[in-house]
């Protein structure tokens, strides 16, 4: 850190400086009976060295306040050090004043008088000093502990993000690609439509270029070709409905933050009952919020399989890091109706 | 001619393996089923010879659907992507393909299959394998019970207690009573730690079901349960329930 009062701060400080250096003047002239211009001398000759001792003094407590030392300790080195500075400064111009200045013998007597006086005065200027630069030493520390703090959580935010987007199941890809396997012998129009879906699925996910958020219509667009994927692999087991209101196509989301909504539905519905699942998708906005909700059946009776909840618990977060709130995701379960509402709030910038 | 039953949920897998077995000879599908229930069903009613079976399937996975049959067929087994299931093939050398897969890597397997089948190896060795290095790695979130020609899957939460009644384990769940042949140490291990606790020699309690613990004799305690019934704690349960509740 530099000197705090080098630069445009110069001038506070020269200005903080003459304001004292008047008051000394107006005491000496109405309490003492001084002349003017024997109370300007006095004055100056007190007050200019201990306003150089200030401004060099800020070096001892920048390199003394960087070693980690207690409270007590540092109180009693800066006080012991400021009173042995104020005391030889003020006998150094007490004989600066009886070697150079030709003042009335009376005078030069009430200058080495007022030793005691001056003492004081100084380290009482000194102090103040002194706590104003700890004071600026701590603001100054204390911003910049907040701006490193600040970075830290960007860059952990950022690493989330990334590990919570990048959630496409594995199993999902290997079982297209056995379903593919099987198109190309037995319908190969079909297979070939898979491949082509797959892929226009696998490029959009996976080639986000670190847009966090985009459309209902982009989020819809890449949703359709995973669902499509799925009916092609789960044949007449899954049945699909959407209800979308025009105009929030427009709104924005997180990138693929439906998918393991669908994924989950898909699970639950397709692996946890035997009957046809049927998956609905709703969709309306209201007051700069967009509410979506995902909703299947499910046999409640099934005891859970493996993996429960981790998709949904990643949209929380995801959620939770992008908006703040953390009450965006809400579940309702009735007898054999899953439904998940997501509320995304809109950003206007 | 060589039974084959294929269980696979999904349509385009059966059809892919159909197509495949179309080439060999001497082999005959006699049944194809779409999850586990179904497949347990045919493999009672045809007893087949080789059965291809996945193993993410609905309500029932391929490895809870061996657990309740008694029959012991040549079995190749297939998934997409499952680190526990490929790992306990691997550790019980079960031969298995992993989708998707070749038309030379399936008719290999196939060769393999018939091999032992024509020279009457015995494979309920590797069958009982695969299902303990399976239970091993994972931890049991459920069970599935054979109730008389009914398959009940118990989810562990339901669970009270656990009693060794000789080869088999009597499962107290939601008031009712289970047997199952299974043996203590396993369920001991992979249950979940947290959850339930060895108290006895033949007894595993679940700890949120126990009401309260009485001293009984010098070295025992009795656990009376939420339910009412009343089990024998030892030394050493009554130890490490100490351990789990800190009391």
């Amino acid at each position: 850190m530099r000197h705090p009062f080098l630069g445009k701060s110069l001038l506070f400080y020269s200005i903080a400086w003459a304001a004292v250096m008047a008051a000394h003047v107006v005491v000496l002239v109405f309490q003492l009976n001084f002349s003017y211009s024997l109370a300007i001398k006095h004055s100056l000759v007190f007050n200019l060295p201990i306003l150089g001792f200030g401004l060099s003094y800020w070096y001892v407590v920048h390199y003394i306040s960087n070693d980690k030392q207690s409270i007590t300790s540092a109180i009693f080195n800066q006080g012991s050090a400021i009173l042995i500075g104020v005391t030889l400064l003020t006998f150094a111009s007490d004989a600066f004043v009886n070697q150079f200045i030709n003042f009335e013998a009376s005078h030069k007597e009430y200058f080495s008088m007022a030793i005691p006086w001056h003492i004081f005065l100084g380290s009482f200027y000194m102090t103040i000093i002194v706590l104003i630069y700890y004071l600026l030493q701590y603001t100054t520390s204390l911003k910049e502990k907040e701006k490193d703090e600040l970075q830290l959580q960007n860059l952990l935010k950022n690493a989330e993000l990334e590990m919570l987007k990048s959630q496409i199941n594995p199993h999902f890809i290997f079982n297209s690609l056995n379903s593919v396997s099987a198109l190309t012998l037995t319908n190969p129009d079909l297979a070939h439509e898979m491949v082509i879906k797959l892929s226009d699925f696998l490029r959009l996910s996976l080639g986000r270029s670190n847009k966090e958020l985009h459309t209902v219509e982009e989020e819809l667009k890449q949703m359709n070709l995973y669902l499509d994927i799925e009916r092609i692999r789960f044949g007449d087991r899954l049945s699909l409905s959407q209800d979308i209101n025009e105009i929030c196509m427009k709104h924005s989301l997180p990138v693929m933050i439906l998918q393991p909504l669908y994924e989950n539905a898909i699970k639950y519905g397709v692996y946890g009952q035997l009957e046809k699942v049927e998956i609905s998708t709703k969709c309306h906005c209201d007051d700069g919020i967009l509410f979506l909700s995902i909703t299947n059946n499910y046999d409640s009776t099934s005891a859970p399989q493996k993996g429960k909840g981790i998709g949904l618990k990643n949209i929380r977060n995801r959620l939770e890091l992008i908006y703040g709130p953390s009450d965006l995701v809400t579940i309702e379960k009735n007898k054999n109706i899953f439904t998940i509402h997501l509320q995304i709030p809109q950003i206007t910038d | 001619m060589i039974k084959v039953i294929i269980i696979d949920d999904e349509q385009l897998a059966r059809d892919l393996i159909k197509k495949f077995l179309s080439e060999a000879s001497s082999v005959e599908v006699v049944a194809e089923c779409a999850n586990g229930f179904d497949g347990a069903k045919a493999i009672a009613e045809h007893k087949p010879d080789l059965i291809f079976l996945d193993v993410q399937m609905p309500k029932l996975t391929g490895f809870e659907m061996l657990e309740i049959i008694d029959e012991r067929p040549v079995i190749i087994f297939s998934t997409a992507f499952d680190q526990y299931a490929l790992k306990a093939f691997e550790q019980s050398a079960a031969d298995y393909l992993l989708k998707p897969y070749s038309k030379a890597r399936f008719h290999e397997a196939l060769a393999k299959a018939i091999g032992q089948i024509e020279s009457k190896q015995p494979v309920a060795a590797t069958i009982e394998k695969v299902l303990e290095s399976k239970q091993s790695l994972e931890q049991l979130d459920r069970i599935v019970i054979k109730n008389g020609s009914k398959i009940l899957i118990l989810s562990v939460d339901d669970i009270s207690h656990f009693e060794a009644q000789d080869d088999y384990v009597a499962i107290y769940s939601d008031g009712k009573k289970y047997l199952k042949q299974l043996t203590m140490k396993h369920l001991e291990n992979s249950l979940p730690e947290d959850l339930f606790v060895r108290v006895h020699r033949s007894f595993i309690a679940a700890i949120s079901q126990i009401d309260k613990l009485e001293p009984y004799s010098k070295d025992a305690f009795i656990a009376i349960l939420k339910s009412g019934d009343k089990i024998s704690v030892s030394r050493s349960g009554y130890n490490l329930l100490r351990e789990k509740l800190n009391f």
